[in-house]
């Protein structure tokens, strides 16, 4: 199948440099851009995009150094779902990077592909229906995407682990979660039995679950929600990676369990340094915890900034709608808070032009007709995809937005 | 007490479908209610199941082979066939015959033609599902519907009642059962068929109520149910304008697949010499003839097209209702 | 665990009583004489008669005559049939026969039936899948003198690979054909409930899960998925037992095997109401003993359901 990046290049630890703005997927015998397939197809003429299939294996010692803090870059990341109905364009090149210690914060409604984004990354995506059909995903340099399955695996777990919204389905009912915690190092380290029972306590203890030794041998549902996504989290960060994917972590839990399960999160990568990605469509537990924040809207993202001037001045027409539609302290008594109009996009039938622009108050006719908008950048660290960035009304509208909930104003950047 | 799965219950008989248990309940919303989808097109429960049927040629392969078999089954005479039982219909001379020279399926060890007694065989098979299914239908899910709506020691005694023809094997408390009403060649008709269906359904109720009664448990904590308690609707108009209708669709689909298995047990008691008995004309008694070790070697054909029409004729009605429960279960879309 | 077992013991009581309640009054009103043929050619005298019905309480009323039968169940006998045979010495000579058939067609629905439903589930839509899909339809489709006769002619008659018929005490050998027919049925839905419970606990998030901690293929869908996915399994192959005894009646008589199907038919024809009843009160009773069985078992590999 296709390979991405010069496999020798891989192996001398050189990778293909990644600042290329319009990346072009080498494709074996077509050079098609994702652009050029976009246009209205029949569901049976669609010409698929190849399904991209590594092949590299890694030697058994391989070690992953981060270069300059850089952990993770996803270049131009594109996932389709091919279903009876037609093909879903999941997500279409979506560009973001990750450093060590950082915590970046992909915000969407659901349907954004957000999800898809983290399992793509963690090369979980359900073959068939869902297809990695370009881009990069670079894990300390090296282009995860075109590693064979072996060698993934051995990435995936220890080096980027991931938690799931909801525990309970997500941990296997039929075992003790002592044994699933334990399983991580029973696989990846070849650890006996009760080494590894033993390194399960720890970790349980390590998440403060009271009475670690006991309930070591209980089943998920003898756990409340709260205590359930502690294992989960135990079970994430068994082997201390580097990367923490973490879905809509606190989703399904009380208000109070909420605040204590991002505390616990944020005191874990104090201790390790790990980088985080934080994915949710809460945008107060973004401006808590996050040091940067990425919008994603109908598999693109439209907003990627510090979390701080993102929530001062939204430059997005969707992300001031998603801003403004959050109540705040000052919002008075009986009134209206508004609301971003219209559905999210199907992806089977998608707009033309700018995905939101059904959706968007400012939206003229090149945001009909056009190409979609590309990233670009319009501050220091900002970058926005949008026609109209710079019209006075967006403009405007950025400005209305003003306070920030949860004050997290000051955080700029990447965090020390 | 834990309830003990779907999937266990549903072993005695043919009838048995082991995958009820995929059968979900129906959805938290009354699904009679029309609901409105991305297309803004209004569509109900088995408004979207037609859809998703229509388009699958196995759903009308099966319902071709039903209409197929009804057909034979009410007017014989429209494929050519003449009463087997009728004067001359069997000639010594012919005896073996095989297919072919324009002599369709050829003759028995008698030299009556097969063509017709297949033809003729399908009536007292469909008869006896038809009535069976209904009959079980009719008793499990009104027991079923009973215990459920009102608990108690009601749902314990009907639930334990059930509990007893489960644990007798079909066939074995079929066998008896058969030998307890006894008919002779001159019985009526109606009163040959009627005892075989008497006896199928008496095992074969439980399965229905089971399915009934937890249809009814799981409809009846729902808003739209407790809505129409709380404004004074009676416990009659309760269930008869809410609950059953949102029961409904598992006893119609396990109904229909049982109707195949109803007619497959027909012929087994047929074939065991139990069921029905001549000069009533049954695939079951076609195939007990010809199964002789000397005939299966000498007249092979005299065993398959009963057994093939047979064959075709349960696997029309398990397809159908396999059909329809997968159109109607949201979770195999 | 131990009040669920006596509530279910406790439960199994009125069960067992209206099973035989049931099947004691069909033998009641079995028609026909037990005495006819007792005594050569000419029917028996009165006397004769009458003697023979004190012997055996025929004379009694219905409930008089099942109390009475009760209560040798209760001690544990069966009773004595009209050829002063004990019960359980016919049962003890037939039911080793019936059982092994049964552990014939139970060992062929397991180890085909799971592996065909692993096999169509891990690729849903697949050639395989496909292929279980329709053949266990027709399996389903046919009924079981069928597919006996149809495996009597082909595998035994046409290709001689089997025997058709078995002797008298039956050989495994001989058993492999019919325990294949037995078990056909039930190797149907097996294949078919493995298939769904697989493919619905592939989609689980816990094999999701199991992928992201960076388990292989075969570990998450071999350890993870399965073991949820045989939990309902194992329930219809303990279930299917009760019903695998009563089918053996049919299957017996196609390849002439001499076990309780023969029993029963012998029972039935010479009027030996004692044997028949007999028979039948035992079959129930290893119904309700396997399901319960089962249950307790699944309670053990399914932490989540609690006897207590």
């Amino acid at each position: 199948m296709s390979t991405l990046v010069d496999p020798a290049g891989i192996a001398a630890g050189h990778p293909a440099p990644l600042d290329a703005t319009t990346h072009i997927v080498p494709v074996a015998g077509t050079t098609a851009t994702a652009e050029a397939l976009r246009k209205p197809e029949t569901a049976r003429q669609q010409r698929r995009r190849p399904h991209i299939k590594g092949t590299i294996v890694l030697p058994a010692d391989h070690t992953w150094t981060p270069q300059d803090g850089r952990l993770l870059e996803v270049h131009d990341l594109a996932v389709e779902f091919r279903m009876r109905e037609g093909v879903a364009y999941a997500i279409n090149g979506v560009s973001f990077h990750l450093d060590q210690g950082e915590t970046l914060a992909i915000l969407g409604e659901s349907g954004s592909g957000k999800s898809v984004t983290a399992q793509a990354i963690m090369g979980i995506l359900d073959t068939p229906p869902g297809y990695v059909t370009g881009g990069e995903v670079r894990y300390c340099g090296t282009d995860l995407l075109t590693l064979a399955e072996k060698s993934r695996r051995k990435v995936r777990g220890a080096q980027i682990a991931m938690i799931f919204q909801d525990a309970l389905s997500a941990l296997n009912p039929v075992f003790t979660v002592g044994n699933q915690i334990a399983e991580m190092f029973r696989i990846h380290r070849g650890m006996n039995a009760t080494d590894a029972q033993a390194e399960a306590v720890r970790l349980m203890e390590r998440v403060h679950i009271p009475g670690a030794a006991q309930r070591v041998k209980a089943y998920p549902h003898q756990f409340s929600g709260g205590m359930r996504q502690r294992i989960m989290i135990a079970m994430a960060i068994a082997l201390n990676p580097a990367i923490l994917i973490a879905d809509e972590p606190t989703t399904a839990l009380d208000v109070t369990v909420q605040a204590q399960i991002m505390d616990l999160l944020k005191e874990l990568q104090h201790e390790s340094g790990m980088g985080m990605i934080l994915i949710t469509h809460d945008l107060g537990v973004v401006a808590d915890v996050a040091d940067r924040i990425a919008v994603m809207y109908a598999g693109r993202l439209v907003e990627t900034a510090p979390v701080g001037p993102v929530y001062a001045n939204p430059r997005h027409p969707y992300t001031q709608g998603l801003l403004e539609s959050v109540p705040r302290l000052d919002t008075k008594l009986g009134e209206i808070l508004p609301a971003i109009g219209g559905l999210p996009p199907n992806l089977l039938a998608m707009p033309s032009g700018c995905p939101f622009h059904p959706r968007c108050k400012h939206a003229i006719d090149v945001c009909r007709t056009g190409t979609p908008p590309l990233l670009q950048q319009v501050t220091a660290n900002g970058h926005v995809a949008c026609h109209r960035v710079d019209h006075p009304d967006v403009l405007a509208a950025s400005h209305r937005i003003a306070t920030v909930p949860g004050g997290a104003a000051t955080t700029e950047g990447v965090r020390p | 007490m834990t309830e003990r799965p779907d999937s266990m219950s549903g072993f005695i008989g043919p009838s048995a479908d082991a995958n009820e248990a995929t059968l979900t309940a129906p959805p938290v919303a009354d699904p009679f209610d029309e609901v409105e989808d991305n297309l803004g097109k209004p569509r109900s429960l088995w408004g979207d199941a037609w859809e998703i049927m229509r388009r699958r040629p196995l759903f009308w392969v099966a319902v071709a082979l039903v209409v197929l078999f009804a057909t034979m089954s009410i007017a014989p005479q429209l494929f050519g066939a003449q009463d087997p039982r009728g004067q001359g219909m069997c000639l010594l001379e012919r005896a073996r015959w095989k297919p072919g020279g324009g002599i369709l399926f050829g003759f028995d060890d008698q030299g009556c033609p097969i063509y017709d007694q297949v033809i003729y065989g399908a009536r007292s098979s469909i008869l006896v599902g038809l009535l069976t299914a209904s009959l079980a239908a009719f008793v499990g899910g009104s027991l079923g519907t009973v215990a459920g709506y009102l608990g108690g020691w009601v749902d314990a005694v009907l639930s334990r009642l059930a509990d007893v023809f489960f644990a007798i094997p079909l066939l074995l408390g079929g066998i008896v059962l058969m030998y307890s009403i006894p008919t002779t060649p001159d019985s009526p008709y109606w009163l040959v068929v009627g005892k075989v269906v008497v006896t199928l359904a008496v095992f074969g109720w439980p399965n229905i109520f089971r399915l009934m009664r937890s249809s009814v448990l799981q409809v009846k904590p729902n808003e739209y149910v407790m809505a129409a308690r709380a404004l004074g609707g009676s416990p009659l108009h309760v269930v008869g304008s809410h609950i059953v209708p949102n029961s409904l669709a598992p006893v119609i689909v396990v109904s229909t697949i049982d109707l195949g298995g109803y007619i497959a047990t027909e012929a087994t008691l047929s074939f065991l010499g139990i069921g029905l008995q001549s000069p009533a004309v049954s695939w079951g008694l076609q195939i007990s003839r010809a199964s002789s070790i000397p005939l299966i070697r000498s007249t092979p054909h005299m065993l398959f097209f009963p057994a093939a029409a047979l064959c075709l004729a349960v696997l029309a009605f398990i397809l159908l209702g396999e059909m329809v429960r997968d159109a109607l279960d949201p979770k195999l879309r | 665990m131990g009040k669920y077992i006596i509530r279910r013991l406790l439960q199994m009581i009125p069960v067992f009583l209206g099973a035989t309640l049931f099947i004691y009054w069909l033998n009641f009103a079995l028609p026909g004489d037990p005495t006819a043929g007792r005594c050569g050619e000419r029917p028996c005298s009165p006397a004769y008669i009458e003697g023979f019905n004190a012997k055996y309480g025929l004379d009694k009323p219905f409930l008089v005559q099942y109390v009475r039968y009760l209560t040798m169940l209760l001690h544990g006998d069966l009773g004595t049939n009209y050829y002063n045979n004990t019960v359980i010495h016919e049962l003890a000579i037939r039911y080793p026969t019936t059982i092994r058939l049964a552990l014939v067609a139970l060992a062929f629905m397991t180890l085909v039936g799971v592996t065909a439903g692993i096999l169509a589930g891990i690729r849903k839509g697949g050639v395989i899948d496909n292929l279980v899909t329709i053949l266990t339809l027709l399996v389903i489709s046919m009924p079981v003198f069928v597919i006996g006769g149809l495996s009597q002619r082909f595998f035994g008659l046409q290709w001689k690979i089997f025997p058709v018929t078995a002797g008298n005490p039956a050989t495994w050998n001989q058993l492999i054909l019919p325990g294949l027919v037995l078990g056909s049925l039930s190797l149907a839905y097996v294949a078919r409930l493995t298939r769904t419970s697989l493919v619905e606990n592939l989609r689980a998030d816990y094999v999701r899960t199991a992928k992201a901690k960076g388990l292989s293929t075969a570990r998450s869908i071999g350890l993870h998925a399965l073991r949820n996915s045989l939990l309902p399994v194992i329930t219809y192959i303990g279930a299917s037992i009760g019903g695998l005894m009563g089918g053996a009646i049919v299957t017996e008589r196609i390849f002439n095997i001499n076990g309780i199907g023969g029993l029963i038919w012998r029972s039935i024809n010479q009027r030996d109401g004692m044997t028949l009843v007999g028979t039948v009160v035992v079959l129930v009773m290893i119904y309700l003993v396997v399901n319960l069985l089962v249950d307790l078992l699944y309670g053990v590999l399914d932490p989540r359901i609690s006897h207590d």
